[in-house]
């Protein structure tokens, strides 16, 4: 049985080997893919671009404008008098917030009366409105505890008692989004690299007839699909290795864990998804629609289904159900830890047992299809 | 034009005749749509915590109740010591530990200076940072209630302060769904339009029915249109499928003028045909196509403002993206399906779309009829 195997896998390599370009682009993508995330991403958002609609433009206000827009939050575009000009702004896409300052709001202030200010925001960019929105929510909190306190002072009041929070951040202290998006992209990558490449390998077999051919010879099923899985298996690995000296070398992401562990997940996470673009392979046998399938089956799936974007928590209970099966969730929670956290296998535990649940089902079924008879 | 339209025949008899492929085609758009309208959400819910209550005093039980009511956060696990709070984040089985310190209670009725701590779990720093947002929030809103009343009787007038009115234009929810899906149409056209064209030209040139069809009578930009048109009526289903699904199952209208979406849409297809005929035309196999494919698309979703906003990036980057086509296709995109604005809004992208699409699909054509020939 290993000597045919070993002959499977021998054959598979020069398949691989002969296709130089294939080979290239498998090693060349992952280092571009890197080199954009790590240089073009940025998930915190600041200088959100904003206009102002000063009607009651009082040294006041003037003050106020000048405190909101001197932190990072946000840009000042301009500074008017006319509602005209900040929604015509807003609808042209040149600033994202359109803040509004009533006539008489100093006025009011002074008085302690109940003072509004207007703000228009642009939901077409949902980031950067929500993000917005937030900002300002707390800029105006802060801004009413200070005209609170100074308006408790006039009553002699001073030791007035806030409740600090102090929020303290493990594993990421300066909460860098670079350092859980670059590992996250690893696991991107891999699924989609590997899927892609064994999706064509069965199907082209059944293409070209040449699936007939093996079939008659004394190799099972199950001897093709190993055989075949070994070659892409120390791809997918090298892939793995080359994007984390990466992360870890240029874009100096802090890698506290251990690298055997490291290895010993990414072999089992690579098993899988190589699986599952065989079993797509074997299932579909011609390699456009297994290719489509294999890309729909894990480009998406693993930027959203995975935590990697979108937390998983959040979702609706059907869709927490679906995740289960969406091996990128697995390793992107092992792969984190590793990382950043450098904790043990016990931390993982449940994740590595249900990956390595996940690959021997899908070689299972890789298996099953390799193993139908021609029809 | 017969030429054409039996070559248009054939293909999609062809293409169609698989019923893999009909799966593929018909069906995954529906399937991703499904999966990702309901998926994507940017808000955090369900956040798993646990707390460690050391002051165990009214107030902090207060805290508790409060940060486990509504739907934010999940207590997962009470610590009774707080020297083991940091293993919870270790060990993945919470993502933020509250800790409430001793004297909580009483240094409130006193009126000192007091504080709660937070454990965070940085190794997912986008939803602690919107975790630790939703405390901050909570616990003003229970520093008002918890305010000593010796002291509220001392302030004579009430402090009115300022109420902060907030119109959200175009999406008034802030709906992220409402965001996202109109430009999760424009994925899955890019992805299986520029595939099946490809991957279907190569297919032919590797079975070697390309050079039957080059020595027949049929002149090259029929073959050229032949072959592209079948993709562009696939397109075109696609993106009636994906625009009723979204309608039909999230109830997110397409604002817009139907007219002008389809015109943008069509361009853009053609524009997608072109690339992917010029991939055929330098690839030998379709692993090669499949590759070369996709090393074109990432990069192009990536810059495309669709999950990661533009003006975040770098300036040297932000000018590559100028040569993006699928950001011109996202942004307007989204002007006429969210804002259903009209021809005036888009009218700079689709100039630029229209020159991409003629040059991608002039180039690829005549590259093609080079490689047959």
């Amino acid at each position: 049985m290993l000597r045919r195997i070993k002959a499977m896998a021998w054959k598979e390599s020069l398949h691989i080997f002969r296709d130089f370009r294939t080979l290239y682009l498998a090693f060349i993508l992952p280092i571009l893919m890197m080199i954009l995330f790590g240089y073009a991403i940025n998930f915190d958002i600041d200088n959100i671009p904003i206009g102002v609609c000063d009607q009651d433009n009082t040294k006041q206000t003037r003050e106020f404008v000048r405190k909101l827009t001197a932190a990072d939050w946000f840009h000042l575009k301009f500074t008017t008098t006319d509602v005209k000009q900040v929604e015509k702004a807003l609808d042209q896409g040149e600033i994202k917030i359109a803040l509004i300052i009533p006539p008489g709001f100093t006025k009011r202030i002074k008085r302690n009366e109940l003072s509004s200010l207007d703000a228009l925001i642009d939901g077409s960019n949902n980031s950067s409105a929500l993000t917005g929105f937030q900002y300002l929510q707390a800029f105006i909190g802060m801004y009413q505890g200070d005209l609170l306190e100074s308006h408790l002072q006039k009553y002699g009041i001073s030791n007035l008692a806030r409740t600090e929070i102090l929020p303290h951040i493990l594993f990421n202290p300066e909460l860098k989004s670079r350092f859980y998006t670059l590992p996250g992209l690893i696991v991107i990558i891999i699924a989609i690299m590997s899927a892609l490449l064994t999706s064509l390998t069965l199907a082209k077999e059944w293409e070209r007839g040449t699936m007939e051919q093996l079939i008659s010879t004394p190799v099972r099923p199950f001897e093709i699909v190993i055989g075949k899985l070994i070659p892409y298996i120390s791809i997918s690995l090298l892939q793995t290795l080359m994007s984390v000296a990466m992360a870890v070398y240029i874009f100096k992401v802090p890698f506290v864990g251990n690298l055997f562990a490291l290895l010993f997940t990414s072999l089992l996470f690579s098993i899988g998804v190589l699986g599952l673009g065989m079993a797509i392979s074997g299932a579909l046998k011609t390699q456009l629609t297994a290719m489509q399938a294999a890309l729909l089956a894990t480009m998406l799936p693993s930027l959203f289904l995975s935590n990697f974007m979108f937390p998983i928590e959040s979702m609706p209970p059907l869709i927490r159900l679906v995740t289960n099966i969406i091996p990128a969730k697995y390793f992107l929670v092992m792969i984190r830890t590793i990382f950043l956290k450098g904790t043990g296998f016990e931390s993982y535990f449940m994740d590595a047992l249900f990956l390595a649940l996940f690959c021997v089902i899908i070689i299972a079924i890789a298996v099953k299809k390799t193993g139908k008879r021609i029809a | 034009m017969k030429v054409v339209l039996t070559l248009i025949k054939k293909e999609l008899l062809q293409t169609l005749r698989d019923a893999r492929m009909r799966i593929v085609i018909l069906g995954m758009p529906i399937i991703q749509i499904i999966i990702f309208g309901f998926a994507i959400s940017t808000d955090v819910k369900n956040f798993p915590i646990a707390v460690c209550d050391e002051d165990r005093t009214i107030a902090s039980r207060e805290i508790i109740s409060v940060l486990s009511r509504g739907e934010y956060f999940t207590i997962k696990n009470h610590l009774s010591s707080c020297r083991n709070a940091e293993k919870e984040l270790y060990y993945n089985r919470a993502k933020m530990v509250v800790v409430i310190p001793p004297g909580y209670g009483k240094n409130l009725l006193s009126g000192k200076k007091n504080s709660l701590q937070l454990l965070l779990d940085g190794s997912d720093s986008s939803s602690a940072t919107i975790a630790s947002g939703y405390v901050t929030g909570m616990m003003m809103g229970i520093s008002v209630k918890q305010f000593p009343s010796a002291l509220v009787n001392l302030i004579p007038p009430a402090f009115s302060g300022i109420s902060l009115e907030t119109r959200v234009w175009y999406n008034p929810d802030m709906e992220s769904r409402n965001f996202f899906l109109p430009g999760i149409v424009i994925m899955i056209i890019t992805i299986i339009i520029t595939l099946l064209t490809a991957m279907g030209i190569t297919r032919e040139k590797e079975a070697g029915t390309i050079e039957q069809l080059a020595v027949s009578p049929i002149a090259g930009w029929e073959l050229v249109l032949g072959k592209t048109i079948p993709f562009l009526f696939i397109g075109i289903v696609d993106l009636s499928i994906a625009t009723l699904v979204i309608y039909i199952i999230f109830n997110v209208t397409m604002n817009g003028n139907i007219f002008v979406y389809y015109v943008l849409n069509i361009i853009y297809i053609i524009a997608m045909l072109g690339i992917g005929l010029f991939i055929s035309t330098v690839s030998q196999s379709q692993g090669q196509a499949m590759m070369t494919v996709f090393a074109a698309l990432f990069p192009g979703i990536i810059l495309s403002d669709f999950f990661f906003p533009i003006e975040n990036m770098p300036q040297g980057i932000q000018w590559l993206t100028m040569i993006n086509p699928i950001k011109y296709a996202m942004r307007s995109q989204r002007e006429i399906f969210i804002k259903g604005n009209g021809f005036e809004a888009i009218s700079e992208s689709l100039l630029v779309l229209g020159l991409f699409a003629l040059f991608f699909y002039a180039y690829g054509a005549i590259r093609f009829r080079k490689s047959i020939s």
